[in-house]
């Protein structure tokens, strides 16, 4: 993709200090999914939040996201602030979920469109934005097919797509690869990399540790809500004497809890 | 304002192509209550001649072959009695026509039976004829002349012209089948908007957008005041273009005609919008907890019946909008569309009318966007992110 030049880096392009979420549970009273979290990205990085189901990965994605706010803490993308101007952090953002579905009676070109222009992609540029992505991801020979026609591999394809179509300079994939095959995964790996290697910062949440070594530049475990290490990978298995990540995560959970 | 169509556009596309809104906004509009009146209509004559047609049994007692040749001409049965009172409570016999005394006719049924009522209903006319002609009858036996005994003249005259009978049906008609079809317009999209949103997971999908929350709901709210319109529109058309037709043969060879005035053209218009509006907010904030297609259309069920129940003020034809009518919701906007349509409204009540309904959506909506808040603020994202504490 030859996208627009981006905007000057704002150093780091995502910053969490101290992120907290309490959930006010009515049988069981205060429940606190995310207890402190702080970490910074950099531009052109993945970073991988690795963490086993219920760690508090997709709530703390979701704050970075501005669709949950946080109980305490403070989170930014690009210098804004996800609390208090969350219109701006939405615009620099592209996320992306298992619960952030596609709208099923678009077609794929009214999808990639709707998502361009509402989040603020220069309107004279559109066209051209949406036939690269139809390009870059092979989906030519479906672009007036309405979405819930499409494959699983297309849906997929598609999201990725939508998540992008903006062009921000932050994107978080949220257990992304769930529910695939492994052809379809493996797709989704190779556009993870060509977006980084346009300078995109990438937070992936996985519990795939094949995906997190081959992709993640940094990784984070997390686990009861805190990030019990921080590291690339190298750093990790210099730390643990382990080799493998599958290893190295369930030795910080075993000393972690 | 770009922000807004581009959300609204996106609502109206994904909506229109699901089939169920489309038959419940323009397909059951158009169709089904031209249908419904001509089923109805055709029910009710079909009723009528079978009740002409059914033979009854009918005793007369005392000498009136006048009467009893009148019966047989009508095609009643005439037949014997020992205890022609007895025989009415046992169902035996239909009817007595007690013809003893000079002095008075007695007609004898028994209301717990359907032919009795029948009797009743086709024999007392008969009898009042029966009335006039004896007495008429006595008198020049008097010696009376025939211009003496009928010093007032009794005619019949519709001043009603065929302009006015048409209004008229109109004014009956088209109120209910608009309010039914503007309660049915919104509902499916309401739901399909709101609930449809969490059943196909594109709630975060949607938060996620950069615009604001309002726009949304703005946008939201549009989708379904629009597609209410649609609804009230088509069935304005289907009505108006259909009902010459499906009454017609009904009518008794009155000649009927169904054109109306620009003036009720534009103040149906404005119902119609006033009436979308209401509807609108309120099946919005009925659908508003729902999570699934199933729990929006049981929320909206009572909203329905809700609409609907005002509307049997248009059964009392004494009622009309005046300034205390034009203060009820739904009530005032249905005696709008009946009056503009048989005599006219003045513009005062017109506008008291307008005023009112415009108060109660706002009421609504402020209800509605008090609940989103407080319902986002539980979920988490209904104002997007609230400064941490």
């Amino acid at each position: 993709m030859t996208d627009p030049p981006l905007a000057p880096p704002s150093d780091p392009p995502v910053r969490v200090e101290g992120l907290r979420k309490v959930y006010q549970d009515e049988g069981r009273g205060p429940l606190e999914a995310v207890r402190g979290i702080s970490f910074e990205c950099t531009q052109g990085e993945i970073f991988g939040l690795l963490g086993s189901n219920g760690a508090g990965k997709t709530t703390t994605l979701k704050m970075l996201a501005t669709l949950l706010p946080p109980t305490a803490g403070r989170a930014y993308i690009c210098d804004f602030e996800v609390a208090g101007q969350a219109h701006q952090v939405r615009q620099k953002l592209g996320f992306y979920s298992s619960s952030t579905g596609l709208y099923p009676r678009l077609s794929v070109l009214e999808t990639l469109e709707f998502f361009a222009r509402i989040n603020g992609y220069p309107k004279a540029r559109v066209a051209a934005r949406v036939q690269e992505l139809v390009d870059h991801f092979r989906l030519g020979e479906y672009r007036h097919v309405r979405v819930e026609r499409l494959s699983s591999g297309n849906k997929q394809k598609v999201s990725i797509a939508r998540t992008v179509a903006h062009d921000p300079p932050v994107l978080i994939f949220d257990e992304p690869t769930v529910g695939l095959d492994v052809l379809a995964a493996l797709d989704f790996q190779t556009s993870l990399e060509k977006l980084r290697m346009q300078g995109k910062t990438i937070i992936l949440s996985t519990h795939i540790m094949s995906e997190a070594e081959k992709l993640c530049d940094r990784i984070a475990i997390v686990d009861a809500g805190r990030i019990l290490a921080c590291a690339t990978l190298e750093e990790l298995r210099a730390t643990t004497q382990l080799h493998y990540l599958e290893d190295i995560f369930i030795h910080y959970l075993k000393n972690g809890r | 304002m770009e922000t807004l169509w581009l959300l609204y556009r996106r609502e109206l596309r994904s909506t229109l192509r699901e089939r169920n809104v489309v038959l419940y906004v323009v397909v059951v509009p158009l169709l089904l209550y031209p249908f419904l009146i001509w089923l109805a209509m055709s029910a009710v004559s079909v009723l009528t001649a079978e009740q002409d047609r059914t033979p009854l049994r009918i005793v007369v007692s005392g000498q009136e072959p006048q009467l009893e040749r009148a019966l047989e001409h009508e095609k009643f049965i005439l037949t014997e009695s020992r205890d022609p009172k007895a025989d009415v409570a046992a169902g035996k016999i239909d009817a007595w026509i007690d013809a003893t005394s000079q002095t008075s006719l007695e007609l004898v049924y028994d209301g717990r039976y359907r032919q009795g009522q029948q009797a009743r209903y086709r024999l007392y006319p008969l009898l009042q004829t029966f009335r006039d002609v004896r007495l008429e009858q006595l008198a020049l036996d008097g010696g009376a002349r025939l211009s003496d005994l009928q010093p007032v003249f009794l005619e019949q005259k519709n001043e009603g012209t065929s302009n006015d009978m048409g209004r008229f049906l109109l004014g009956t008609f088209l109120p209910l089948c608009l309010l039914v079809v503007l309660a049915l317009g919104g509902l499916y999209p309401a739901v399909e908007t709101l609930a449809g949103e969490h059943e196909r997971q594109t709630v975060d999908t949607t938060m996620g957008l950069s615009v604001s929350r309002w726009q949304l709901v703005v946008a939201k709210y549009a989708l379904v005041v629009s597609l209410c319109c649609i609804s009230g529109i088509c069935n304005l058309l289907a009505i108006t273009l259909s009902l010459r037709a499906i009454l017609t043969p009904f009518a008794n060879n009155l000649a009927l005609s169904f054109g109306f005035s620009l003036a009720s053209l534009l103040t149906l218009a404005l119902g119609i919008l006033i009436m979308s509006m209401l509807v609108a907010a309120a099946t919005l904030l009925c659908t508003a907890h729902a999570r699934t297609f199933r729990q929006g259309q049981a929320a909206t069920t009572p909203l329905f019946m809700a609409i609907l129940i005002p509307a049997s003020a248009l059964i009392d034809r004494s009622l009309s909008l005046d300034v205390h009518t034009c203060w009820i919701p739904v009530v005032n906007v249905a005696l709008l569309w009946r009056d503009s349509l048989t005599h006219g409204v003045p513009l005062g009540l017109t506008l008291a009318t307008l005023g009112c309904s415009l108060g109660w959506v706002g009421l609504i909506l402020g209800v509605l966007t008090w609940r989103l808040a407080r319902q986002g603020r539980a979920l988490g994202f209904w104002e997007g992110s609230p400064t941490p504490k």
